[in-house]
């Protein structure tokens, strides 16, 4: 069931794309893809010192970079809306179509996490 | 322990251990999401003023400092360790004065952020509010101001929620 979402979200952010002649809303889309990245590697931080607490401050640096990635891949499509750049339908889609493919992408991470931690 | 420094804990009984772990994650959430804003809302202002064509003043390097001191200022802020301000052994002999160095540094990014936010007023005042020639011009002006005053609150929500020593309590610690 996720697999047509995710196509439809990459078909959304395309067609925002080609229906106008400019690829300048596809970085959007770029930034969404590597939106679960930072947490993905900084929340997997774990160390050897046993002084070292086991909640550390590591985390917090990839949910800070995961929400400023999130935020610049919304903020691009509005900020080329408001110069004038692209149509509005052509940042509908591009942000729509981005947020699908992130949902997608954060549905499939939770259910693979949830079944290694359940065997 | 607290002489010299004022420790506002405020504590909130009614969340258990697991909700206030929740909302401290949410509040970094929130602190990288007006991080985000503030910069973004400064590009644009940028964006704007450079698409104008009527657009009589001319962006240099000034209009970009503020962002950058309240962020250095910023990143200063929040890479002290709480724990180490009440850490007051300094009146030992030979104490490493510690607590007493982690307040300098606390002063000068608190004093970096304020700075970036008088920064941006009086470029806003100087720059923008005396000469509009053009449209757009009290737009790029007010991005600035907005840009500092976000990353100042961002800096500020950071602060407030990040783990302390102990868990259950939100320390806000000022000079």
């Amino acid at each position: 069931m996720a697999s047509p979402v995710n196509a439809i979200g990459f078909l959304l952010s395309i067609l925002s794309c080609a229906l106008f002649g400019n690829w300048l809303p596809f970085l959007s889309v770029v930034l969404f893809v590597f939106a679960p990245l930072p947490n993905s590697i900084f929340g997997r931080y774990t160390t050897n010192d046993v002084l070292e607490d086991a909640v550390s401050n590591v985390a917090d640096i990839g949910r800070f970079l995961t929400s400023l990635i999130l935020v610049s891949a919304f903020a691009l499509p509005l900020m080329l809306l408001h110069v004038g750049t692209i149509e509005f339908f052509a940042a509908v889609m591009s942000i729509s179509g981005g947020l699908l493919i992130y949902i997608t992408m954060m549905t499939y991470s939770w259910l693979f996490t949830r079944e290694r931690i359940e065997y | 322990m607290h002489d010299s420094v004022f420790v506002w804990n405020c504590r909130f009984p009614w969340l258990s251990t697991s909700a206030r772990e929740q909302f401290s994650k949410y509040a970094t959430y929130f602190s990288g999401f007006l991080f985000g804003v503030g910069w973004w809302l400064f590009i644009d202002g940028l964006v704007i003023a450079k698409n104008t064509p009527d657009f009589g003043i001319k962006i240099g390097f000034e209009d970009w400092v503020p962002g950058i001191l309240a962020t250095i200022g910023m990143i200063i802020t929040n890479s002290i360790d709480m724990s180490l301000i009440s850490d007051d052994n300094s009146f030992e002999y030979g104490g490493s004065r510690l607590a007493s160095r982690v307040k300098l540094l606390l002063f000068i990014g608190i004093a970096l952020i304020a700075g970036g936010i008088a920064g941006s007023f009086a470029i806003l005042v100087i720059k923008y509010l005396g000469n509009e020639t053009g449209k757009n011009v009290i737009y790029t002006g007010l991005t600035g101001v907005a840009q500092t005053i976000l990353i100042s609150i961002s800096s500020f929500v950071l602060w407030l929620f990040n783990k302390s020593e102990s868990s259950t309590e939100f320390n806000f610690v000022l000079q």
